[in-house]
This record gives C-alpha cells, sequence and structure tokens, in this order.
C-alpha cells in the first residue's frame, strides 16, 4: 500500500512541475493586466533581446530557426529607456540612452502613448517635430519586468520581415 | 549567376582560387534547377458538386503550401452552375479564414476563373500562402482545431457565380497541402530576410561541408562584401587582412560556428547609398589564397 502511495506522490509531485515550467516564448497576454501608464513610469534597462525570423515562424520551423537571443552578441544590456508621466498619470516623455548597444529605434526622445489604458497592444513613439516614429508590441508585463516586441517591416511590400522581443527590468 | 563572379576578387586569385570559384558556380547553377523543379506548377482537377455536398478531395496530384497550382473545376454537375459565366472562386481555410480577395460573396469582384470549356473553370493561385495570404503556422493550427486525421492541411474553396448568394454556389471542397520544410544547409543566414541595420547572424554547418580542407578546419573567418544599390561595392577586410582579424573568426560550437554583425556598421557605406545585396566567403585562417568554404549571398530588405 505504501508503495502505491509513493508512487502517487511522486506523480503528483512531477504534475506540478510541468505545470509550473516557464514558457519561454512569451505568449500573448490572454487576460490582459491593466497597463496603467504609472507601471511603465521609470527607467527601464534591457536584459534579454531576442531576434525572431518571421518566415521561419509562419513556417512552424525548429524553434532554434526561428529565434536567436542575441543579447550576448551585442552590448544590448546598455540600452535603458525612461518613461515619464504627469501628475494625473498619463505617458508624457521619454527617452532613450543605448549606451552601446545597437538601436533600432528611429527617435532617442518624445512623446510616449498606449494604445488603450487599460487593456494596451501597442506602445508608440513619437516626436511633434519628425514624422518618423517607432512602435512596441506589447506582449508581457510581470511586476518589474516587461518584454516588447520591435517589429521589422519591408518598406516596398511593407510585409513583417522580423522581430526582436526586448525583455526590459525595472531599475 | 552573374551576381556571383564580381564579387570573387578576380584580381588576386591564384588558379586554385578561380577553382573554388567555378565550383561556388556549379553549385550555385545546381540551386536554380533545384529551385525551378520545386516551383513547377501543379495542375488538380476537380468535380463539383451542389452545394451542401461538402467533399473533401484526396486524390490529388501532391502540392506544397508555396507551390503554384492550377485548379480547374468542373461545374457540370451543379445544377445553379452549369451554363453560367463567368464563374468565381471563394478561397477559405476552415478553422482559420477566408483568402483576403474573396469580397463580397453577393457580388463578386475578384478571383474570377478562365473558361477552359463547356462548364469546366480554371484559375491559377501563385501559391495557397500568398493566396490566402497566411503562414503555414496558421494553416497547421486550423488543422489542429478541427481535429483532421495527421494534422492534414488542406484549401478549401467553392465556385460561384457573381453572386453567391440564393444557391448560386457549388459545393464546399477541400484538397489537401504540404507544408514547407527545414532542410540544414551548409551556410544559413538568420534571419532569412534582412535590413542593412538588423543583426544578421551567418552560420556555418561544418559537417556539411564537401571540401576536405575546409571541413577540418579549427578556426574559420569572414570575408564579406557588399554591393551597393545603383553600382559600386565595400570591401571592408582584404582577404590577408581576414585571418588576422580576430573579430571576423565565427565562434565554434561543435561543427557549428556563428559570427552575428549589424551591415550598417559592418560596412562603410557611401552617404546616399544603400546596400543591395552582402557577399560572403567562408575561409580558413592558414592561407589566404585557397581554401575558401561556402560562398553565398544574403538577401537584403528595404526597412521602413
Amino acid at each position: 500500500m505504501n508503495h502505491y502511495k509513493n508512487s502517487l506522490k511522486i506523480f503528483l509531485f512531477c504534475a506540478v512541475l510541468v505545470a509550473c515550467q516557464k514558457d519561454d516564448n512569451f505568449p500573448a497576454i490572454d487576460n490582459p493586466i491593466p497597463l496603467k501608464p504609472a507601471l511603465l513610469s521609470g527607467t527601464w534597462t534591457t536584459t534579454k533581446v531576442v531576434q525572431f525570423d518571421k518566415e521561419a515562424v509562419d513556417n512552424g520551423f525548429p524553434t532554434d530557426i526561428q529565434k536567436r537571443d542575441i543579447t550576448s552578441s551585442f552590448p544590448f544590456t546598455d540600452y535603458k529607456i525612461k518613461f515619464d508621466v504627469d501628475a494625473s498619470g498619463k505617458p508624457t516623455n521619454y527617452i532613450v540612452t543605448p549606451g552601446n548597444a545597437p538601436n533600432f529605434l528611429t527617435l532617442n526622445q518624445g512623446i510616449w502613448v498606449l494604445d488603450d489604458f487599460v487593456f494596451a497592444t501597442t506602445l508608440t513613439l513619437t516626436n511633434p517635430a519628425d514624422v518618423n516614429a517607432s512602435a512596441f508590441r506589447i506582449k508581457r508585463l510581470e511586476s518589474n519586468k516587461i518584454s516588447l516586441q520591435l517589429v521589422r517591416n519591408d518598406a516596398i511590400d511593407n510585409t513583417e520581415y522580423s522581430y526582436y522581443e526586448y525583455e526590459f527590468t525595472k531599475n | 549567376m552573374q551576381s556571383i563572379i564580381p564579387n570573387i576578387p578576380i584580381t588576386n586569385m591564384s588558379s586554385l582560387k578561380i577553382k573554388f570559384a567555378m565550383k561556388n558556380i556549379f553549385v550555385f547553377v545546381l540551386f536554380i534547377s533545384a529551385l525551378t523543379t520545386a516551383t513547377a506548377q501543379i495542375v488538380v482537377n476537380v468535380k463539383a458538386k451542389a452545394a451542401n455536398n461538402d467533399d473533401f478531395i484526396s486524390s490529388v496530384p501532391s502540392f506544397s503550401f508555396t507551390q503554384s497550382i492550377k485548379l480547374v473545376v468542373d461545374v457540370s454537375g451543379v445544377p445553379n452552375l452549369v451554363g453560367i459565366e463567368p464563374i468565381y472562386l471563394w478561397g477559405f481555410i476552415q478553422g482559420c479564414c477566408g483568402a483576403p480577395t474573396n469580397g463580397d460573396f453577393c457580388n463578386s469582384q475578384s478571383g474570377v476563373m478562365t473558361k477552359e470549356s463547356a462548364n469546366v473553370w480554371s484559375i491559377v493561385l501563385p501559391s495557397v500562402k500568398a493566396y490566402m495570404g497566411v503562414g503555414f503556422k496558421q494553416a497547421k493550427d486550423a488543422a489542429i482545431s478541427q481535429g483532421r486525421p495527421g494534422d492534414q492541411t488542406r484549401f478549401g474553396f467553392l465556385v460561384k457565380r457573381a453572386n453567391g448568394c440564393s444557391g448560386g454556389q457549388s459545393n464546399d471542397m477541400a484538397i489537401p497541402f504540404t507544408g514547407p520544410v527545414y532542410v540544414k544547409t551548409e551556410f544559413e543566414t538568420f534571419p532569412l530576410n534582412t535590413g542593412e541595420k538588423d543583426v544578421v547572424t551567418i552560420t556555418y554547418n561544418q559537417e556539411l561541408e564537401t571540401d576536405a580542407v575546409m571541413k577540418t578546419q579549427a578556426e574559420v573567418y569572414l570575408y564579406a562584401t557588399a554591393d551597393l544599390v545603383g553600382g559600386g561595392n565595400v570591401e571592408p577586410f582584404t582577404p590577408v587582412q581576414v585571418a588576422t582579424t580576430a573579430s571576423l573568426k565565427l565562434a565554434k560550437n561543435g561543427s557549428k560556428n556563428t559570427i552575428s554583425f549589424i551591415p550598417a556598421k559592418f560596412f562603410t557605406i557611401p552617404a546616399g547609398k544603400q546596400i543591395d545585396k552582402i557577399n560572403v566567403l567562408l575561409r580558413s585562417k592558414a592561407d589566404a589564397n585557397i581554401n575558401f568554404g561556402a560562398s553565398q549571398f544574403i538577401k537584403m530588405a528595404k526597412i521602413k
């Protein structure tokens, strides 16, 4: 009888371990956390950058063909971005401090906006004095971490060919 | 093929280098031949039935998601479509989506088919991928959600009058298609398409190298030039300089050698110019004149 009890305990322990495995693919937020701008207020530092090949993702190719962790290929952890909010908690200015990291944004400072203050999916960076803009897709938010995707589109046919997924940690 | 020849520094080449260049051209010709074969158009003949007689037609020639097909549909068995001209295609992937060009079911403006003979109509699709505007993974996910045997991916369609409402349509038909398959090659770029401000990673899978000398090299180096839009090229390091430049050495992990760079930083691009494509040769440390391995060029996307 004890043999069966021990087997059951081991099975339950394994089941809990499997259930608690972290998903490294940063799935879309199925039940979005209310993304109040105040949650983004402050300085964020890059802790991880993963590059994706859109075609390989679409084709369902092996994971190591779909994406590459390029964090250590360049000094990406130098990269910081600061989001400000006004007294009422609304987004105002942002400033990027790339350090020695590659910088894929077209504007290093300006204003930032969310497409929705409750269920935001896009964070856009603009500057009234410049026609250029950049936009991040918001993939995941934790208490002090956020994952943002920067999409690369072909200028000729506007198709998405690649995207970078940045994991930022709040300072 | 012409693009490869001028990018190898012929003026400094020994006869051995020319031999390797010829080998690369030969490989490229083989590649083009294989590509032509792989993209040959497939003709798919089906016989439509009256509406509400959904039909999965498995007995069609095998074709892939990225392959062009000519779909030939006999509507002689569909009373509401016999003698009607023209006939239109309405495409979909069940469990996923409709074709972006479907338009209004009651007033089609696109998808018009070509009359082959009385009550037989055809249309050429560049590929299911292009026609449906989705990736293979979406089609596969749809197949899984539908619980199809073997998660088989299928292209669904019907044919119809311009006004398909009020019974002016055939049955729903579906035909199977296969997906693109990843095949590991000697030389790979990541991502497949890239912009000059993107991170590009080159992988040299040495175990697939056919040259005996290159296959056993402990150290492999990158030699690259960039062709510019409108003519001209940039060579940041000559072949002789390459092996004495540590930053050009590929990182080795077993037989897998990789190097990452950002073209806009790696190449000094003249003001007002853009990179058209990048030409890459991988070489040994020992001798600047021989032992070139995989040769390939990288496609450049024009980023927004």
